[in-house]
């Protein structure tokens, strides 16, 4: 059969990170009462073209994701009040809520919608909340290894998994131009 | 060959077992701590040098100190490994094929009955459920399963005809139950059968006693204490032969026995002994098997550096033809090394590279030869409240275990996140020859894709097993463990969980072309707790379609649980690889909900 070629897609690899933990800082800053963040996590890079096909050669997907404790995850306002202020925000926002399984009597499930560029935010409920923002498929960025650190959203981090596991660069140790997360205009609803 | 049969199963009271194995715990216990009190108050007070000086009290001392670790050493080899633990296991899992059997008995009552040998057990539809049938008197189940409806009772030629089909579904059921029965029986004679080898085992040579006091003492004891010191070399040997000498947990019990110095002098003088024994802990194993592939590493290099110089000198002086037989023989050696290091080096890297997340990589065991094998755990699992054992599929090997350990790192890392409070582990287990290949090629002689054929399935199921029986023997208290497959990796987990009362408390099966039964009932984990998902697209739809593998999973009449799962990518084939895929243009259902599953959060999802 044969392959759509890959979309036209507004960022790169290198710049995804920057972009990611915008839309995560972006999030919360909507969220009243933010309790912080206990983990942020990295995958390693996933390549398109072993998961898509010889179109997306040259592509990769990046995903980063955000986790409460399981006594935040508890909270009401966490697992609850946020829950339904994101689902408002994300609709008035006009992202494309593709995927709304929160069961109404548990508050278990997961809310999932795409920006107009692409990001997909996904919220996931159960005995942990979390917050986990994909690019999907992104032209890589020839000889880029890992990103420069940028701090949590929230600020901090109980465990910062992406540091620990070596997937971005400890802080001071720029190999590039520092990076300004917030240079760039956002496409967040609440973005000031 | 147990001959345990279907009524002995039913009506044997394997408490016994446990009761025997509590004394046996007992007397173990009361009679290392007279050991103790032979060394520690007898030897060191009453007989001390301070009461007693002489070379007899000497060797008096000696001689009881010895006696005391010989009697500790009899106690730990033979009543605690050998029977104490493996009253234990086999009670254990007795009872659960017990508990499966009476469930069974109690689906059958009044519409079917068991006939048959102990090798030979099977289901017919009982003379009672005949006659109802004959009567039209039927459950409405058996009519749907029929696909009878009440209008077409109306008629005679109606009426009849639904006999003949209600009948031919009941002898369906009969078939489906036939071989759940079977399954049952399986495992029961697998745990028979092992224990009793256990057992026999015993009546062997057993270990010297040290020489009695007397005239030939100074010409016996040097002998006895240099056998004496290669003693836990010898039991460790015999454990790791692959016969059955000890169940898991008696080796695990064996291990914890030893002395710090002792269990150091083993991984000294057998490491490739140990790091692959199951039963001993993984932050035991883990390090040994680094150290075992490091080495290889090293020596492979050096070997294959050698070979190659001397084939370069046999081409250069002509001796490459004068001594043809030697040279291919050289050339054969270095192809083998080649293959070994590569998947060494592979499988190095992937190491060094580590999870991504900063959980440690535990490898639990590994083989370089051909395709090459590997256990490689993303956290350990021995303290983990939740674990995962991961059997990839298809063309898996070293040269891509990379790719194999970032997808168990991808199901730790969402395992994590939905169950922050909880620790989860999951292992990548690629110990058994995955076939090369899904798609037919072509050979000598008929079409040949190794994904077609049973037979690796088949053949990794004893290893399979007895990794989960070690993970649970290792494991500090309960253990909540899911074996999941991905592809040909469900055959292998599936023809396991029918052979053996598997260490396991649930299924997952993702892509599956079948699991090599027809019901979820005939695995040992039970159908309540089978997990199935396939996605629209997915090129292994068409192995289904053929039945080569068993029952499709996902099916209703399969009678596990099923769940959903997005086709991501582009075509069957990059769908069958793309379950764990993190492309966000897709949404993650099976991610999630295999999460869930593996934290044990699936109350909301029957």
């Amino acid at each position: 059969m044969g392959q759509d070629p890959p979309p036209e897609r507004e960022f790169d690899e290198a710049e995804a990170y920057p972009l990611l933990e915008q839309a995560a800082a972006d999030t919360i800053a909507a969220l009243p009462d933010f309790p912080g963040f206990e983990s942020r996590r990295y995958l390693r890079p996933e390549d398109c073209g072993e998961t898509l096909g010889s179109e997306y050669e040259g592509w990769v997907a990046i995903e980063i994701s955000y986790g409460f404790s399981g006594e935040n995850s508890a909270l009401p306002l966490v697992r609850t009040d946020y829950t339904n202020l994101l689902r408002q925000i994300w609709e008035e926002a006009g992202f494309d809520v593709h995927r709304d399984s929160i069961d109404p009597e548990t508050g278990n499930g997961s809310l999932e919608a795409e920006r107009p560029d692409g990001v997909n935010l996904w919220w996931g409920v159960a005995k942990g909340v979390s917050l986990t923002l994909q690019t999907g498929c992104i032209p890589a960025t020839p000889d880029f290894d890992k990103p420069d650190y940028i701090s949590p959203a929230g600020g901090t981090v109980t465990t910062d998994h992406a540091l620990a596991g070596d997937l971005m660069n400890p802080p001071g140790d720029s190999t590039t131009e520092a990076i300004d997360p917030f240079a760039t205009a956002s496409e967040s609803p609440t973005a000031g | 060959m147990s001959e345990m049969h279907w009524k002995d199963l039913k009506q044997t009271d394997f408490g016994m077992l446990k009761s025997l194995a509590d004394q046996w715990d007992a007397y173990i216990n009361d009679m290392v701590a007279q050991a103790e009190i032979l060394t520690a108050d007898v030897v060191k007070k009453h007989l001390s040098a301070e009461n007693y000086e002489s070379e007899t009290a000497d060797d008096v001392r000696h001689q009881a100190d010895l006696l005391a670790d010989s009697i500790q050493d009899d106690l730990h080899e033979y009543a605690m490994v050998k029977i104490r633990a493996t009253l234990e296991d086999t009670h254990v899992e007795l009872v659960e094929c017990q508990a499966q059997l009476m469930d069974l008995i109690e689906v059958v009552t009044g519409e079917y009955r068991f006939e048959g040998s102990s090798q030979e057990p099977y289901v017919v539809v009982s003379n009672g459920h005949y006659e109802r049938i004959a009567e039209l008197d039927v459950s409405a189940a058996l009519m749907e399963r029929a696909g009878v409806k009440e209008s077409d009772l109306v008629t005679d030629f109606g009426a009849n005809e639904s006999r003949g089909r209600l009948i031919e579904a009941a002898e369906a059921v009969a078939g489906e139950l036939t071989e759940v029965l079977k399954a049952i029986m399986t495992r029961a004679h697998h745990a028979d059968d092992e224990a009793a080898a256990i057992l026999r085992s015993i009546v062997d040579t057993p270990a010297e006693q040290p020489p009695p006091l007397g005239a030939t003492y100074d010409d016996l004891i040097d002998d006895y204490e240099t056998a004496n010191a290669e003693r836990n070399v010898a039991f460790l040997q015999e454990l790791a032969s692959g016969e059955s000498e000890a169940t898991a947990t008696g080796v695990n019990d064996w291990w914890d026995s030893l002395s710090d110095e002792e269990q150091a002098a083993l991984i000294d003088s057998n490491p490739e002994l140990i790091g692959g024994l199951d039963g001993i802990p993984a932050d035991v194993r883990s390090p040994v098997n680094y150290d075992l592939l490091t080495t290889e590493v090293e020596e492979n290099g050096a070997r294959i550096e050698e070979i190659q110089a001397q084939l370069d000198q046999m081409l250069a002086d002509g001796s490459s033809s004068s001594q043809a037989e030697e040279y291919r023989d050289l050339q054969m050696e270095l192809g083998e090394l080649q293959e070994r290091q590569a998947n060494a080096t592979s499988l190095q890297e992937a190491l060094d590279a580590g999870s991504g997340s900063g959980e440690d990589l535990f490898l639990l065991d590994f083989d370089t030869a051909a395709d090459g094998q590997a256990a490689v755990s993303v956290g350990n699992p021995d303290d983990a409240d939740h674990t995962a054992v991961y059997v990839p599929g298809t063309t898996s090997d070293l040269e891509g275990v990379s790719g194999l350990i970032s997808d168990a790192a991808i199901l730790q890392a969402d395992a994590a996140t939905w169950a922050p409070d909880d620790k989860t582990a999951v292992v990548m287990w690629l110990d058994y020859d995955a076939p090369d290949n899904a798609m037919p090629i072509k050979q000598e002689g008929p079409l040949y894709p190794e994904a077609y054929t049973t037979e690796q399935a088949l053949d990794s199921r004893s290893g399979l097993n007895s990794f989960l029986e070690g993970m649970e023997a290792s494991h500090d208290g309960e253990s909540h463990t899911t074996l999941m497959g991905h592809s040909y990796g469900t055959v292998a987990t599936g023809a396991t969980a029918a052979e053996y009362q598997i260490a396991a408390d649930q299924i997952i099966d993702f892509a599956s072309p079948g699991l090599l039964v027809d019901t979820a009932d005939e695995l040992s984990v039970g159908g309540d707790n089978v997990w199935s998902t396939r996605a629209d697209g997915d090129v292994i739809n068409l192995a289904v379609t053929t039945g080569a593998m068993g029952a499709d999973p996902t099916a209703t009449e399969f009678g596990g649980n099923t769940f959903d799962a997005d086709a991501i990518g582009d075509g069957g084939s990059a769908i069958h690889g793309g379950y764990l895929s993190a492309n966000g243009n897709d949404p993650n259902t099976a991610r999630e909900t295999m999460a869930l599953i593996i934290t044990g959060q699936t109350a909301g999802l029957r």
